[in-house]
This record gives structure tokens, C-alpha cells and sequence, in this order.
């Protein structure tokens, strides 16, 4: 064919801004039935990401390659503020990683510093930041009222720097973390796709204990721990994309929502390794949780047991109003929070 | 001197016969039509069949010429794509395959995506969203034995995608078992995924599935028992898992049957009860009850 054929990287390097159509708050649309999820919202305002993860579903999932932002948030928050309004006994985790990195683009878009101000008068709503990037210090003075918390995905430092291409180091990452930890931020820790490899017991221990020199416990909103996962079409893109990557090459099965995993011995050892270090460094008050895991392995690992996606929503709201009294969000109910699980 | 559409797969019944009685009573007609392409290559648009049949019985082939340059219209090579299919209709609308070869062919006469699907979805009734055009040279690009596959099975775009996606070396290997070991698409993309994983670049280099082509065994038989080896190889912690499972439950009495998911993902047993007479219903009862099921159930949901 004598017509290039359009790469998907080719999208990442150029910002595309767009108005806001339609809905941009969504629940995260990895929600099932079938797993206990945590019913985080997302904020769809940004897709694609400049970073290049050999895992990453991106590669299957955008179709025109560019990355494009949404330039309009008063917009945003006007239907942020709306749907907060409509049900005020709701502690609402809203992040903005849907479709890329919160703070990747920052020093052009801007969009992080603008959130975190208006997330600040919100009485009961909480921005979340996750990023692989160590680009904070645009946000590092702003008056955040403790109501957005940075996260970083973060894991062993051979993955980091074979599979996490173009992104921030662990070391980078950590020193980040410090930077916002020290500006009164809450910061969070997703220890997810934590992947097999050589050494990846040490390496993880080595990610852990790291998290917890660059902040205190206290610090620590939530931490979560998920094992890699991906649609089986993602294999032959990631086969094409990154030729000779080894993360095929794992003993996996497909789980209830389609997609491959690790086979399920091989997840609880890794999740069991990973749970017994944060208790080791972090000790025994961190609000941890699985994602995208069924009833069975909260039962084998955790020492709480939700039943559903309501149930896990609404521990992490008493997490946070009993841990962070003084940003006064509203107490919450189980009730309240399992009848509505699915708005 | 080739054939414009000469990677496309014939229909099984393409009238050559036919066509090679009718000429040898009253000569080619009509004349067949030739293309110049823009790198200078002359190629038969319409009338191969003409085209050999005059050369196999040495009689005169009139010819008309087309020619395409850089200067031409998108009128003209609109035009030689109306020629090229209502020629060659059923040829083309035959499968996926013949549809994402002339795609691939009339893409290099610098039609644009939207034309492409203009004409497709207007004159083939197919539509083909804009975003798959990138992944259709993938699948052009397949060596002639996978895209034979896929034409004779008939493949669906998303099924030769995937085969596009395979090692196709590992892919020539697992098809070429065939009609030795019975082959679905699914089959074989799964078999070529376990090859990728056990880093095995010819399915024939695996001892397992070498030793079950020598059985004697039904091509269904061996299908299953290549993929059930391969799987098992592919997957030692979860078959170790099941045998564990398996072992466990063995305990239970003949008249309790067990059933559980073997992926291990979901945490639960399935036990059937076999009763022939109603009377054997408290029997069982005290049997569901007792320490040996008890401890065997217990045993396996560990496990899970």
C-alpha cells in the first residue's frame, strides 16, 4: 500500500483542545458487577498520554490518535457541581486519569492547578490526581483545602524503566511524592499492574518502602494493589508495538469481565507479598484496597470484607471522614451508600 | 503481463470452462482493458481469463489501455474502480479476504479513505469504518497461505485482523496440519498463542503435539488433545491447581458429581446428586452431611 499507515504514538506528542459535548463525569469504565469495585468517578477530559506503557489499553482503545483536552472547565465543573449537589450525603472521588495522566501535560494545559481551586469550595467531592509523571510543582502552592489527593501508579523500578516508557523513574516519582506530602497534600499509591519479573519480590519491598521515606502513614488517603490485566485483543498490539516484550509470556487466564490476568495463585502471592510490606513500612492504619478482584480474594487477604460496590465506596468515605475530620465532609451511611451504588 | 487483481482468491466456480468454449467458437469480443500504473507496470484491470486463453490458443487478444499518472482525474480512477467491480462482483463481495485485497489495491491508486468507503458501502453494500483502514494493510500483507485460510473459511474482518497479528511463520506451520488435525479460526489463533508463549516458532517443534500427530487419532481428536497439551504447558500452576482439586474431590461418594470453574476465578463447587429411587433421598442427606464430603469440599475450596 503505498499510504502510510497512521501510528498510534503518532497522536502523543501534539495537544488538541476541544470543547466540552455531552457528559465528561462518568463512572470508571472498568466498573463490574462481577468485581468488587471501588465506584470511583472520572472526569473524561483528557485522552491520550504522552507516556508510551507497553501494558497500556490505549494502544487498543483510541482510534484517531490524538490527544485531546478538553479546554473548558468551568464547563467541567459546572456538571461536577451539579452532580455533587444532587446527592449531598455523598463523599464523591472524582479522578481525571480516565483516559491519560492527570499531570503529564500540566505546564501546557494547566487543567490541574484549575481543579484544584474549584475542588477546594466543594463540600463533598474529592479530586484525585494520579500520574506517572513527577510534574508537581505548578501545583505545589495552591490552597487545596485537603480535597485532592496526588497519587502516583507506581511499581518496581525494572518495570519502571523496561514497560513505563517515557515515564518519570521510581526515584522521580518518590521525590515528587515528597514535594506534594510536604506541600499538606493527601497523596495515594496505586501499586498497579504489579507484574512478575525477576526479583520482583525485593523490588516491590524496595517500592514500598520508599513510598513511606517520602511520606508519612498519615499521609496516605488510599493505596491500592492491582495485578496486570488487559483485553486478549491488546495481545497482538502490544505484540506489535513493542516486539519482544516478555509480558506475554505469563501463565494467565481470562476473568469474568473478558479480560487476561495472572492466574489466581499467582495474584494472591503477589497481592499477599505486597500487603505484608505496606505492613511492614506503613503499618497497620493505611486504608488499602484490591482492584478489580472478586469477593473470594478480599476474604483470602483483607482484613474487610466488602460484599459490594456500595459497600467498598462507602469504607472509604468513613476512612476519610474519620482519618481528615477537619476538611468536614459528610458522615456517611452504608445504606445510602449501597442503595445508590449505581448513580 | 499481470493481473491488476491477481492476489484476489477466485470464486469456486469462476466460468473459465465456459468462457474457453465460447471463445474457441467466435474469438474474444470484447477487448480486454489494461492499466499503465503511475511506476510504469502494465496490469490487465479486466479480462485475465481472456487474457490467458488467447495466449494458451495463440489467437489475437484486442486490448484497450488505460493509463493512470500522477495527473490523473479521481474521476477517471473512480471510474476504473466501476469497472473493476461490477467485473469482478461476486469475486470481490466473496469474502472479507478478496474485499480487504481490493481495498488494498485501489488505496494504491490514491483514493482517499472516504472515496474507498464511498465506493464500497454505495456499490457493495459493506461498510467499513475509517478507523479499521489503518489495520487493513496488515492483513493484505499476510503470506498467500493465511489469507487462502481465511478466504476459504470464509473469515469475518475481525477474525483475519487477529490472524494479522499472529507470528505468521508459526501461523503457516499450525495451518499446514490441516486436513491432518481439524483447524477453526479460533483454533488456530489460540494454538499459535500458546506457540508465542512457550516461544516455539513452528508448532511442530513442540515434543507434545509432534508425539499426538503420530497417534492414530480422529483430525478432531487431535485437535483437542494439541490443544488441551499446549494449554496444559502454557498453564503449570493452574493445571497443578486443578489435579489438586481433582484429588481432593475424589474422596466424595459415586453418587455426588463435582464441577468447578477451572480458570480457578470463580470460588465455588457445583456438586450433582444422582438419586434413582426417592427412598435414597434421606441416604443422601446423612452422605451430603458427613465429615468425609465435608472435609473433601473443604479441601478444594482452599484450593480455589
Amino acid at each position: 500500500m503505498s499510504k502510510p499507515t497512521p501510528h498510534y504514538r503518532d497522536g502523543k506528542g501534539k495537544i488538541t483542545t476541544i470543547p466540552k459535548q455531552g457528559e465528561t463525569m462518568d463512572t470508571c469504565a472498568t466498573i463490574s458487577d462481577k468485581y468488587i469495585c471501588c465506584n470511583v468517578k472520572v472526569l473524561k477530559s483528557v485522552a491520550n498520554c504522552p507516556f508510551d506503557c507497553s501494558y497500556c489499553f490505549l494502544q487498543n482503545y483510541l482510534n484517531d490518535g490524538r490527544t485531546k483536552v478538553i479546554d473548558d472547565i468551568p464547563a467541567i465543573m459546572e456538571e461536577v457541581i451539579e452532580k455533587c449537589n444532587a446527592q449531598p450525603w455523598r463523599l464523591f472521588r472524582i479522578g481525571t486519569w480516565e483516559l491519560g495522566d492527570s499531570l503529564a501535560l500540566e505546564t501546557q494545559t494547566g487543567h490541574a492547578r484549575a481543579l484544584i481551586q474549584e475542588f477546594a469550595k466543594l463540600p463533598n467531592a474529592i479530586l484525585e490526581l494520579k500520574t506517572k509523571s513527577d510534574e508537581v510543582d505548578p501545583i505545589l502552592g495552591l490552597d487545596h483545602q485537603l480535597k485532592t489527593v496526588v497519587s502516583w501508579s507506581l511499581n518496581s523500578s525494572y518495570i519502571i524503566d523496561t514497560e513505563e516508557h517515557k515515564t518519570a523513574s521510581l526515584e522521580q516519582r518518590l521525590t515528587a511524592m515528597k514535594k506534594v506530602a510536604d506541600a499538606g497534600y493527601l497523596v495515594g499509591a496505586h501499586f498497579d499492574p504489579m507484574i512478575r519479573h525477576d526479583n520482583w519480590k525485593d523490588e516491590y519491598e524496595e517500592a514500598v518502602k520508599g513510598i513511606f521515606e517520602s511520606a508519612k502513614p498519615e499521609q496516605f488517603a488510599w493505596i491500592s494493589i492491582g495485578s496486570m490485566r488487559f483485553n486478549p485483543e491488546m495481545q497482538g498490539k502490544m505484540k506489535n508495538n513493542f516486539p519482544g516484550n516478555k509480558l506475554l509470556f505469563n501463565e494467565m487466564v481470562k476473568g469474568d469481565d473478558g479480560k487476561l490476568r495472572y492466574v489466581k495463585p499467582h495474584r494472591v502471592e503477589m497481592y499477599q507479598h505486597l500487603i505484608n510490606c505496606l505492613k511492614k513500612y506503613g503499618g497497620e492504619n493505611l486504608f488499602t484496597y484490591l482492584c478489580m478482584e472478586r469477593w473470594d480474594m478480599w476474604e483470602k487477604l483483607m482484613e474487610y470484607q466488602p460484599r459490594s460496590i456500595g459497600e467498598l465506596d462507602y469504607y472509604f468515605a468513613k476512612s476519610m471522614v474519620e482519618r481528615y475530620p477537619s476538611a468536614n465532609w459528610p458522615s456517611p451511611n452504608r445504606d445510602d451508600y449501597i442503595l445508590y451504588q449505581d448513580t | 503481463m499481470d493481473y491488476l487483481l491477481n492476489n484476489l482468491f477466485d470464486t469456486e466456480d469462476n466460468g473459465y470452462t465456459a468462457l474457453y468454449n465460447s471463445i474457441s467458437d467466435v474469438g474474444i469480443i470484447t477487448p480486454i482493458l489494461t492499466l499503465k500504473t503511475p511506476s510504469g507496470e502494465t496490469k490487465i484491470v479486466d479480462g485475465a481469463k481472456r487474457h490467458k486463453i488467447a495466449l494458451e490458443k495463440k489467437i489475437e487478444c484486442p486490448t484497450k489501455s488505460i493509463t493512470t499518472s500522477p495527473d490523473n482525474t479521481k474521476l477517471e480512477i473512480k471510474e476504473l474502480c466501476g469497472i473493476l467491480l461490477s467485473s469482478h462482483y461476486n469475486r470481490i463481495k466473496s469474502s472479507i479476504t478478496n474485499q480487504v485485497l481490493f481495498i488494498s489495491i485501489i488505496q494504491d491508486l490514491n483514493l482517499s479513505k472516504k472515496e474507498i468507503t464511498t465506493i464500497f458501502s454505495n456499490t457493495l453494500d459493506i461498510q467499513f469504518h475509517p478507523a479499521v483502514y489503518p489495520e487493513l494493510g496488515r492483513i493484505a500483507r499476510l503470506p498467500h497461505p493465511i489469507l487462502k485460510f481465511a478466504h476459504q473459511k470464509r473469515l469475518s474482518y475481525k477474525q483475519c485482523l487477529n490472524l494479522a497479528h499472529t507470528a505468521p511463520d508459526c501461523m503457516i506451520s499450525i495451518l499446514s496440519l490441516a486436513p491432518e488435525i481439524q483447524i477453526s479460526a479460533s483454533l488456530a489463533i489460540e494454538l499459535s498463542h500458546y506457540c508465542h508463549q512457550l516461544q516455539f516458532d513452528k508448532i511442530t517443534d513442540n515434543d507434545a503435539v509432534a508425539k499426538i500427530l503420530t497417534q492414530h487419532l480422529s483430525p478432531s481428536q487431535k485437535s483437542q488433545h494439541i490443544r488441551e497439551a499446549l494449554f496444559n504447558e502454557c498453564h503449570p500452576t493452574l493445571t497443578q491447581t486443578n489435579a489438586k482439586i481433582a484429588n481432593s474431590l475424589s474422596d466424595l461418594p459415586n453418587s455426588l458429581s463435582s464441577h468447578w470453574d477451572t480458570s480457578l476465578e470463580n470460588k465455588a463447587i457445583t456438586l450433582n446428586l444422582k438419586l434413582e429411587q426417592a427412598d435414597e433421598l434421606s441416604a443422601c442427606a446423612n452422605t451430603l452431611n458427613s465429615p468425609v464430603v465435608h472435609t473433601a469440599i473443604s479441601r478444594a475450596l482452599e484450593y480455589l
